[in-house]
């Protein structure tokens, strides 16, 4: 049976220190259960939904009754130099990827965990939005709410909620909106990376350029902590963490070389992907410096508005399947349209608007892909966290689960 | 833009050297006037840097001298005695020069090893080293796969040189040498050396405008190789093949790379 591990460490120690093999840093606290999936399309599954949700609440509730006490009145421990001192242990993060976020917040799947922006600018790098207020939102939730209590900016919030309850919203001390943080796992190697190898597979297949960065996948010389790659790119069935961290190692160079002679027209297009992916490398590789300055953190902003600006490249391979079949639905419809006005053409000339008629059902696909197709998925609005955490904490740590 | 990252030691060394002046005179303590002036003299001026020691191992026992040298690598002796001479003339002084005589050159023992390992500061930190190894295995198997000769950094020139490499020249690690010069009455008469093929940038080491990397290539003329204090070798570098005889210098392999080359 598949289970979720829940580990608990100590903030304060250090990343170097919680990631030794051995060092008991980390500990497994607890093994919830996974329940199966089911489509909430009907009522008896939002019904159990609901059980669901409740059922990691209480869980939760019995994992965090050690901490409400210690956390209000502490608890004398035994320190290294011999003193015993009143230590209050509080709540203050988690890391955990975004469905386990929207679970354990009890938002809907397409709600930023940490500030307000709403689902049509997710992929924008809005930056001016406040922060969630979990308190409130729970007093908003329909079996909380007093008659009359509702404001419009109540209404405007519940968009976001889903089926469960915040889980945190009765631990002392504990800021609901504080708790998330920004990792590189998940965000990063397994969120963003994914996508962008995705998009690049794409943008590699229309010149028919991917087996040329299979190829230079392959030759990849070996270096210090470096795994070199023994299969090709497109053989690679599941991608996990460190292979995705090694992916960004080399993805720009293995890339310019896939792209290193471009056709008649193919210059740009060309320069703007190798940009686009060269500027997110850029920004992972800072996101990881053990310590920053006001420079490099402005540097990270500037990488990170240059995706922005350059992720358009990628727009087309940016479609959903739901979306991808609309089109494909919409695209067929034309064609049996334009099929029948070639009937009563001369059957010298229909070769001629055949060709002309798929030109034109070629570049109007594409609009409707780029109609819509979007950036605005959780994980590109997950980025622009990055820096303010960096300006508050100074460094992202990164935790091993191997213990 | 490497610059402020990259001398984050540094800056973190200053600060620590500034509390440490501060700390006495803020709090009175009998350090005696001449000291803390010394201290003050002494901040504006940068330390020398300890440059760690580089190992060598993996001696190779069918290697004696020069003459073996020249059988193994298929170079010419004469071309080993001239980069030898160059090296000898503008690496060591006067007084611990190696000989310029042919026949000198040759009587001398001469070791063969096929790894170098090379202490590389953590990026970040201040005094803690990461050991790379550098293997140079001629045509010989390494663990049983194929030969290994791994891409170096070599400190070649001032950081003004060569564009965005700012004097770091690539190379094919080559023979790994120990040379003992037996005519010294010193004590330090072993030169350990190697022998690795130059490459030369492309654009002048500027980066490219299409993907933003360096391209180097293979020295065209007929000096494909010199000789190198195992002590200017940095450390490992990352190249990705590109076609014939040209590599992509791949920055962001590691975070040092990145933050001195990019």
């Amino acid at each position: 049976m598949k289970a979720w591990p829940v580990h608990i460490t100590i903030g304060n120690l250090a990343s170097a220190r919680c990631n030794s093999p051995g060092s008991m840093a980390v500990l497994l606290l607890a093994l919830l259960p996974i329940p199966p999936k089911f489509s909430k399309s009907s009522r008896a599954d939002q019904g159990q939904g609901k059980i669901n949700a409740d059922t990691l609440q209480d869980v939760f509730e019995v994992l965090f009754a050690p901490l409400q006490d210690v956390a209000h009145a502490g608890i004398a421990i035994d320190s290294t130099d011999g003193q015993v001192r009143q230590c209050f242990l509080i709540l203050s993060a988690w890391i955990v990827d975004h469905m386990e976020n929207v679970a354990l917040h009890g938002l809907k799947t397409n709600a930023c965990p940490e500030c307000q922006v709403p689902t049509y600018e997710l992929g924008t790098n809005a930056k001016n939005y406040r922060s969630r207020d979990y308190a409130r939102y729970q007093r908003y939730k329909p079996e909380n709410a007093n008659s009359g209590s509702e404001s419009d900016n109540d209404h405007v919030m519940s968009d976001n909620l889903g089926i469960g309850q915040n889980i945190v919203h009765r631990p002392h001390r504990v800021s609901a909106s504080d708790l998330y943080k920004p990792d590189m796992l998940n965000t990063i190697y397994l969120g963003l990376f994914k996508h962008i190898m995705d998009w690049i597979e794409g943008f590699l297949k229309k010149p028919g350029q991917l087996q040329a960065f299979d190829d230079i996948w392959k030759t990849l010389p070996p270096y210090p902590g470096f795994l070199v790659p023994k299969k090709s790119y497109s053989e690679g069935a599941q991608w996990h963490g460190k292979e995705m961290r090694n992916l960004g190692r080399c993805i720009p160079g293995v890339l310019a070389m896939a792209l290193r002679q471009p056709g008649g027209g193919q210059a740009i297009p060309f320069k703007r992907a190798l940009g686009c992916v060269r500027v997110l490398i850029n920004f992972n590789m800072m996101a990881q410096y053990r310590s920053h300055t006001p420079d490099t953190i402005a540097y990270m902003e500037d990488y990170l508005d240059q995706f922005h600006r350059m992720k358009d490249i990628f727009l087309e391979f940016q479609v959903t399947k739901r979306k991808q079949a609309k089109v494909d639905k919409q695209r067929k419809e034309i064609r049996w349209q334009r099929s029948l006005m070639r009937e009563g053409e001369a059957p010298s000339q229909r070769h001629q608007i055949r060709d002309d008629h798929r030109d034109q059902e070629n570049q109007l696909g594409m609009d409707m892909i780029n109609a819509e197709a979007d950036f605005n998925f959780v994980k590109m609005d997950l980025l622009s966290q990055f820096c303010d955490h960096l300006r508050q904490f100074g460094n992202i740590p990164m935790y091993s689960t191997k213990i | 833009m490497g610059q402020i990252v990259h001398r984050y030691g540094g800056q973190y060394a200053i600060r620590m050297r500034r509390l440490n002046l501060e700390s006495p005179q803020d709090h009175g303590e009998g350090l005696s006037a001449d000291v803390v002036k010394h201290l003050d003299r002494t901040t504006s001026t940068v330390s020398q840097l300890v440059i760690p020691p580089r190992i060598l191992k993996g001696r190779r026992d069918d290697v004696s001298n020069v003459d073996d040298i020249s059988r193994i690598t298929g170079v010419s002796l004469d071309i080993i005695y001239r980069e030898l001479i160059r090296y000898t003339r503008h690496n060591l002084p006067i007084d611990h020069r190696l000989p310029e005589d042919d026949a000198i050159l040759r009587s001398l023992p001469v070791e063969l090893v096929t790894q170098l390992e090379i202490p590389v500061l953590v990026f970040q930190e201040t005094n803690v080293d990461e050991i790379q190894r550098a293997q140079s295995t001629r045509v010989l198997p390494f663990t049983n796969q194929g030969s290994r000769n791994d891409w170096i950094w070599v400190q070649a020139g001032t950081e003004e040189m060569d564009g965005s490499l700012r004097g770091r020249l690539r190379a094919k690690l080559g023979p790994l040498l120990k040379i003992r010069d037996y005519r010294c009455d010193n004590t330090d008469t072993v030169r350990r050396v190697a022998v690795v093929p130059w490459l030369t940038t492309v654009n002048s080491g500027r980066l490219s405008d299409q993907d933003g990397l360096i391209t180097v290539q293979m020295r065209e003329d007929a000096r494909g190789f010199t000789i190198v204090d195992i002590g200017t070798i940095l450390g490992l570098a990352h190249l990705i093949p590109e076609e014939d005889r040209q590599w992509l210098v791949n920055c962001r392999i590691d975070w040092r790379t990145f933050s001195e080359v990019y």
